[in-house]
């Protein structure tokens, strides 16, 4: 330890560690007394208590798209095509991405905040202490709740997007509120669907265990300003995560 | 830690999740008919180019079905799609399916011109007239150089 | 106050030959000493003399990189992770935040071991932590947030859970920092109170040399992560090793010049 360890067996630490936190996590699973109860406080943080946010982005987002695509399919003589032009952004790429995003925004970054406090304050090491293993007592309900709430949070995310732009076909581009549902039905698979649900998942466990993870490991030396830098990180980090799973995903998966 | 406000909170959060997911999978997924409702059928093309699995089948101009499969038989190199139809929609063994564009570059859908014959296709069976996929390409290809060659004969 | 110490049995703690490390920098080296059952053992010395970082080793939250302790009787640094939790069931620690959980109430806090490790019902678990909230003179603020306590009862809630499972051992770190002086001799009565009562071995950290000396039946003092000297209050006292002196001395005498000299500065700005 007297010279600086060589990049790559630093970059393989941190990889390593953070897959161990990952397996250790699944481990306790169910083991731990009180996990259940602490589970319904964290879907509250994460889930509930981001509802709001998602269905005004999600309305926002379905009317823009449906604006965009407007101008685009009417050039071409497509306008018909505006149901499935919007459901299909929605539900493959726009929902489960803008979800996540948001998810990081709101309580990815809040989650990390309170990991990184708790380690400056020794307050998980109080925890490891008390005999309580803090991968079952902190993490795994945090990071199950971060799994549950995002496939949840981006269907609400979809109806609500879907609302949207359906009212702006209707209200602004005179279509038919019928035809165009109709139409979005005929442009939407099962397959995407599931790909929607499949995606924001993975979106989830990703957010969780980057956010978590990035909290947990903080070296819990320099107070609030650590604090504030490890949450800047992890909210950076998981956004080009989620970004990046979504390109590999929507390619392997087409 | 626990306050009866979470729970209710978590609770309408969950319901309104697994309700948008339902939403969704009624709405927009080709969940709408169960599948054991429908009745499949399957024709034969020359081309399918450019139709999907999950196209529409049209008769008269209204949804009442959908494409499930394209396979080619490798022995004819026919192109094989097989489709769920409403159960109310009766196909007479003289209709004709062919493959249709929605716009000029809309989606490819198949459209079912119903016969006039009083026997109908069974459930499972294959209708037999069938058009294939116009292909704009070669209707425009076709045009120029038949056009080409006509002013060469005389 | 000497207090009978049974050095016939084993110690609860055994320090041996130990050395600390963290990221390649020592933070202290070539201590050993024990710990006996009953006795109030202080460690004092400056601020960054590596008694903090010490106290961690003895819980088992920082591994030795030479040397050994044991804790009740087990090497923390080897042992396994079912035995590591049988030990930390054992003793109760206290950090120098506090380190309570901030979205937990004071009951939930100090109720978290008991409802992690045993299976009591929610009745038997109030009035234990009310039993012990009346102990440390912490009544009826059992439904406030952290956020909402004073340092002084911070302290003495995170004291309330350390000592909640009834521990063989509590390891405190700087109880009495931060405080003011009369809280901080309510404090040092408690941990003397808490010996008595509970029958609990106390080990604490402090840079308050005098009030250690004045409850400890043992003192260790660490300068530069060394052991400048280990006995009872009085031998401390009578140290003849000058740096002890100074530590004594210079405790009492360091903040007069600092403030003697801004004084001076101030008076003369001002003429």
């Amino acid at each position: 330890m007297s010279r600086p360890a060589p990049v790559l067996i630093l970059f393989l630490r941190a990889g390593g560690s953070y897959v161990l936190l990952l397996l250790r996590v699944i481990a306790t699973l169910g083991r731990s007394r009180g996990q259940f109860t602490a589970l319904l406080a964290q879907l509250h943080r994460i889930g509930a208590r981001s509802l709001p946010v998602i269905a005004v982005a999600g309305v926002f987002t379905g009317m823009v798209i449906a604006v965009q695509f407007f101008d685009t399919l009417v050039r071409f003589g497509s306008r018909g095509l505006l149901g499935t032009a919007v459901g299909l952004s929605l539900i493959r790429e726009l929902g489960p991405v803008l979800t996540a995003l948001i998810t990081i925004g709101r309580a990815g970054s809040a989650s990390c905040a309170e990991m990184a406090i708790m380690r400056t304050d020794q307050q998980i090491d109080a925890i490891e202490c008390m005999a309580i293993d803090p991968y079952a007592y902190l993490l795994a309900p945090r990071l199950l709740a971060f799994l549950i709430a995002l496939p949840l949070l981006t269907a609400i995310f979809e109806v609500f997007g879907v609302c949207g732009g359906l009212a702006v076909a209707v209200a602004s581009f005179g279509e038919s509120p019928t035809l165009t549902l109709a139409n979005m039905a005929d442009g939407v698979l099962t397959r995407d669907l599931l790909m929607s649900l499949f995606k924001s998942g993975v979106f989830g466990l990703l957010i969780g265990w980057l956010c978590l993870g990035k909290g947990y490991f903080s070296a819990g030396q320099s107070g609030a300003e650590g604090v504030s830098r490890t949450t800047t990180d992890a909210v950076v980090v998981a956004s080009l995560a989620v970004l990046f799973t979504d390109y590999v995903l929507t390619a392997l998966l087409r | 830690m626990q306050r009866p406000q979470t729970e209710l909170s978590v609770g309408a959060f969950v319901a309104l999740g697994i309700a948008c997911l339902a939403y969704l999978a009624l709405q927009l997924g080709d969940f709408r008919f169960s599948s054991n409702d429908q009745v499949a059928f399957t024709a034969r093309f020359t081309s399918v180019s450019g139709l999907r699995e999950g196209a529409t089948v049209e008769v008269g101009g209204v949804r009442s079905g959908l494409v499930t499969r394209i396979t080619l038989d490798p022995s004819t190199y026919a192109a094989v799609v097989e489709m769920r139809l409403d159960p109310k929609v009766h196909i007479q063994i003289d209709t004709i399916a062919s493959i249709r564009t929605a716009g000029l570059i809309g989606d490819k859908f198949i459209k079912l011109a119903p016969g006039g014959a009083d026997e109908l296709i069974a459930a499972g069976g294959e209708i037999l007239e069938t058009e294939p996929s116009i292909s704009l390409e070669e209707l425009i290809s076709k045009y120029i150089f038949e056009g080409q060659a006509q002013e060469a004969k005389p | 106050m000497p207090h009978a110490v049974s050095s016939a049995s084993s110690p609860l703690i055994a320090v041996d030959n130990m050395r600390g490390e963290v990221g390649g920098r020592t933070l202290f080296e070539a201590l050993s000493f024990d710990v006996h059952a009953g006795e109030i053992f202080a460690i004092v010395g400056r601020s960054g003399c590596g008694k903090s970082s010490l106290l961690r080793h003895l819980a088992g939250l920082s591994s030795p990189t030479h040397g050994r302790v044991r804790v009740l009787g087990t090497d923390l640094a080897t042992a396994r992770r079912a035995e590591l939790v049988a030990i930390r069931k054992r003793l109760g620690i206290t950090f120098q935040s506090g380190a309570l959980l901030n979205s937990l109430n004071v009951r939930e806090n100090i109720e978290l071991p008991l409802r992690h490790h045993t299976k009591l019902d929610p009745a038997t678990v109030r009035i234990m932590v009310h039993l012990k909230l009346e102990l440390l003179n912490l009544s009826g603020i059992d439904h406030l947030m952290p956020a909402q306590l004073s340092g002084g009862m911070l302290k003495r809630v995170s004291l309330a859970r350390a000592v909640i499972m009834d521990p063989e051992l509590i390891l405190l770190d700087e109880p009495t920092s931060g405080l003011d002086p009369i809280n901080a001799a309510e404090l040092d009565t408690l941990l003397v109170k808490l010996r008595d009562t509970l029958n609990v071995t106390v080990v604490f950290v402090s840079h308050a040399v005098e009030s250690a000396l004045n409850i400890a039946d043992r003192v260790l003092v660490l300068e530069g992560g060394r052991m400048l000297a280990l006995g009872s209050p009085q031998e401390i006292r009578a140290h003849p090793a000058p740096e002890v002196q100074a530590l004594l001395g210079r405790l009492a005498r360091r903040s007069r010049p600092e403030v003697d000299d801004y004084v001076a500065r101030l008076t003369a700005g001002e003429d």
